[in-house]
C-alpha cells in the first residue's frame, strides 16, 4: 500500500511537471504582454525598461527556471493588470468557485435521487418515461444554453431572481457565504442549477441503473417477502448499496464542476476564478493564467490520487499497479 | 444490418429524431438555395431592418419568419448558415480526433511494449484534465479560427478513441486469424488495416456517434466564450452570445431559435447513439 501510494505520488509530480511545461511554452509562443500594458506609441525605451523589470529580456530556459523556482515557494509573480501577487488573486476567487460547486452538487443531489429511484421502480410509468427522456435532454443542452434561458424566464419574463452577482453575504461559523443570506440565495439559485444540470441527467441515468440492478438482488426479494414495507426496503436496503458509484462519480465530476463553472461564472458575472481567468486571457495577465492552470493542475491531481486511493481502500482486490 | 433496420423500425424516438436530424443535415447543406436571404452578403442586408421580431409579433416583418438580429440579418437564414458550420466542425473534428486516436490505439494495443506505455501516459495525462477546459485554454492563447478550432477539438478528444481501440485490439490480437495472418507473413500495416480495424469498428462507431454530439456542443460553447469561429462565418453558439448580450432588452428570439436548433440536433444524435449503443452492444442492454 504504501509502496503503491508513493508511486502515484510520483506519477502526478510527473503529471504536474509535464503541465508546467507544456503551460510555460504555450503562454511564451502568444502575445507579448509588453504590448497590452502600454499604450501602443510608447517609447523604445519605456518598452525595454518593462521588459526588463518582468525580467521578459532573458532566454526562455532562465525564464522557466525562475518560474518554477519561485511557485515553488509560492510566488506566481505579480498580475500585470491588477499589481498583485497573482496567486492570491486566484486564491482568494477559490471560495466563491467552490460555493458555487457545492450548491451545484446539493441540488443535483436533491433532485436526482428521487427521481431516478422512481425511474427504477416502477420503469413503465409515464413519469419514469418523462424523467428519462428529461435527463437525455439534461445531457443534450450546453451549460452556457440552460444559463441563457434561466435568466431569460427567470430574470427577464418574470423579474423574479437577480440575473447576476452574488449578493448580500454572511458569516457563519468561520465562513463568508452567500448560502446564509436570502438575497445571497437568491443570487445562487440559478448558476446553481445550470452548473448543476449536467450533472442531474448524468446522475439519474447511473442512480436508476443502479437501483435496478440492485432491486434484482435476492436480498431485496427476501426483505419484500417477510413483509416489510416498499419504502423501507428501497430507502434502507437499495438505495445504500447504490451509494458507492454515485459518490465516487460526485468526486470525479468536481474537477468538470470547476471547469465548467467558467461558463456558468461567465454567464451569471459571478466573482469566482472562472470569471478571473476568462478576464486575465482577454488581458493576457500571464501570471494570474499560470497560477489558475496550476491551482488547478494540483487540484485535479490531488482528485485523482485520493479517488485512486479510496479505490483502493473500498475494493482491497484491486491490483496495483 | 438486417436486425439493424428490424430494431430501427420498432424504436418511434430514434425514427423521430433521424428524420429531425436529416431535414437539419440537407437544409444546412442546401442553405444558400432554401434561406431566404445570404446573411453574407451586405447587399442583402439593411440596418433599417434590424431587432425585427418574429412575424407572428407585432412589428414583424414578411420576410423575417424567426425576426432578424442587430445588424438586419434574418435569424431563420443565418441558423441554417450557421448549423453548416457547426456540423462542419463537428463532423470534421470527430474524423481528426477518430483517427488519430484509432491509429495510436491500435498501435498501442498490437505491439505492446515501450509504445503502448508512452500512449497510454500520455492519454492519462490529458484525462487528468477536463476536455472542455483543455479547449478553452488552448483555443484562448490560438484566437479564432475554424480550422484551429477543428485541431484543437480533434487533440482534445483523441483519447477516449484510443483507450476503446486499444482495449479491442488486445482483445483480438491473439486470435487464430490474426495469427494465421501473421504466419503466412502478410505484414503489419496491412493486419492491423485489414484484419484488425473492421474487428474493432463496432464500439468505435457508438462512440464517434455520441462524441459528435460532445463536439458540437464544445464549439458552441467555444464561440460563445468569443474563441471559436470568426464573427464573419458566425455558428450557432455564436449567435447565441450575440442574442445573451441584448438578452436583458428581452429579445428573447436573438437566443431561444438558435438555441432551439442546437438542442433539436444534439438531443437528435444523443438519441439514435444511445439506440447504437443498445443495438450494437447486447451486453449493455
Amino acid at each position: 500500500m504504501l509502496i503503491y501510494t508513493g508511486k502515484r505520488i510520483w506519477q502526478t509530480l510527473i503529471v504536474l511537471f509535464a503541465v508546467s511545461i507544456i503551460v510555460f511554452i504555450m503562454i511564451n509562443i502568444n502575445g507579448d504582454p509588453v504590448q497590452t500594458l502600454l499604450p501602443p506609441d510608447a517609447e523604445p525605451w519605456a518598452v525595454e525598461e518593462l521588459r526588463e523589470t518582468l525580467g521578459l529580456n532573458k532566454p526562455l530556459y532562465v525564464q522557466y527556471f525562475n518560474f518554477i523556482k519561485n511557485a515553488i515557494k509560492g510566488d506566481m509573480g505579480i498580475s500585470y493588470y491588477q499589481q498583485v501577487p497573482a496567486l492570491r488573486l486566484v486564491l482568494e476567487r477559490l471560495p466563491k468557485t467552490m460555493e458555487l460547486a457545492v450548491a451545484a452538487i446539493l441540488i443535483s443531489i436533491i433532485i436526482a435521487i428521487p427521481a431516478g429511484m422512481y425511474a427504477a421502480i416502477k420503469p413503465e410509468s409515464i413519469l419514469s418515461k418523462l424523467i428519462m427522456f428529461s435527463s437525455l435532454a439534461g445531457i443534450s443542452l450546453p451549460t452556457f444554453l440552460s444559463g441563457i434561458l434561466l435568466i431569460l424566464i427567470f430574470a427577464v419574463n418574470f423579474s423574479l431572481l437577480p440575473s447576476s452577482g452574488r449578493g448580500e453575504i454572511a458569516q457563519f461559523l468561520g465562513i463568508h457565504s452567500s448560502l446564509f443570506t436570502l438575497d445571497g440565495l437568491k443570487h445562487i439559485i440559478m448558476p446553481a442549477a445550470t452548473l448543476g444540470l449536467y450533472m442531474v441527467a448524468m446522475l439519474i441515468r447511473l442512480v436508476r441503473a443502479g437501483m435496478q440492478e440492485v432491486l434484482k438482488q435476492d436480498y431485496i426479494l427476501f426483505t419484500r417477502a417477510k413483509g416489510m414495507p416498499a419504502k423501507i426496503v428501497y430507502i434502507r436496503h437499495a438505495l445504500k448499496n447504490t451509494m458507492i458509484p454515485v459518490i465516487t462519480v460526485i468526486g470525479l465530476q468536481l474537477g468538470r464542476l470547476i471547469a465548467f463553472s467558467m461558463i456558468t461564472e461567465k454567464i451569471f458575472a459571478w466573482p469566482g476564478m472562472g470569471k478571473l481567468i476568462l478576464d486575465s486571457i482577454n488581458r493576457l495577465d500571464r501570471p494570474v493564467i499560470m497560477s489558475y492552470i496550476l491551482i488547478i493542475a494540483v487540484l485535479f491531481a490531488a482528485i485523482n490520487l485520493v479517488v485512486d486511493l479510496l479505490y483502493y481502500y473500498f475494493d482491497p482486490r484491486i491490483e496495483l499497479g | 444490418m438486417k436486425d439493424l433496420i428490424y430494431y430501427f423500425k420498432r424504436d418511434k424516438m430514434v425514427i423521430i429524431a433521424t428524420i429531425i436530424l436529416t431535414l437539419i443535415i440537407l437544409s444546412s447543406i442546401f442553405a444558400n438555395l432554401i434561406a431566404p436571404h445570404n446573411p453574407y452578403d451586405l447587399a442583402s442586408v439593411s440596418l433599417m431592418d434590424s431587432m425585427k421580431p418574429p412575424i407572428w409579433m407585432k412589428d414583424g416583418l414578411d420576410k423575417f419568419l424567426l425576426g432578424s438580429d442587430l445588424q438586419g440579418r434574418g435569424i431563420l437564414s443565418t441558423i441554417l448558415y450557421g448549423t453548416r458550420i457547426s456540423l462542419l466542425v463537428g463532423f470534421s473534428a470527430v474524423i481528426l480526433g477518430g483517427t488519430i486516436g484509432v491509429t495510436l490505439g491500435m498501435i498501442a494495443g498490437y505491439f505492446g511494449g515501450k509504445i503502448d506505455s508512452i500512449v497510454m501516459r500520455m492519454a492519462d495525462i490529458q484525462l487528468s484534465f477536463p476536455t472542455m477546459l483543455i479547449a478553452i485554454t488552448v483555443m484562448a492563447f490560438l484566437g479564432r479560427g475554424i480550422l484551429k478550432l477543428i485541431v484543437v477539438i480533434g487533440l482534445a478528444t483523441w483519447v477516449t478513441y484510443a483507450r476503446t481501440a486499444r482495449g479491442s485490439t488486445l482483445s483480438i490480437k491473439n486470435s487464430e486469424y490474426v495469427e494465421a495472418a501473421k504466419l503466412i507473413g502478410i505484414n503489419n500495416t496491412k493486419i492491423l488495416i485489414r484484419h484488425i480495424l473492421p474487428n474493432i469498428l463496432t464500439p468505435i462507431i457508438v462512440i464517434a456517434t455520441v462524441q459528435i454530439a460532445q463536439v458540437i456542443m464544445l464549439e458552441a460553447t467555444l464561440s460563445f466564450l468569443g474563441i471559436g469561429v470568426p464573427l464573419t462565418e458566425p455558428s450557432l453558439g455564436l449567435m447565441i452570445s450575440d442574442g445573451y448580450k441584448r438578452l436583458l432588452s428581452g429579445k428573447w428570439w436573438l437566443v431561444v431559435f438558435p438555441g432551439g436548433f442546437l438542442v433539436m440536433i444534439v438531443l437528435s444524435i444523443n438519441i439514435i447513439g444511445d439506440w447504437l449503443r443498445d443495438v450494437l452492444n447486447p451486453k449493455l442492454k
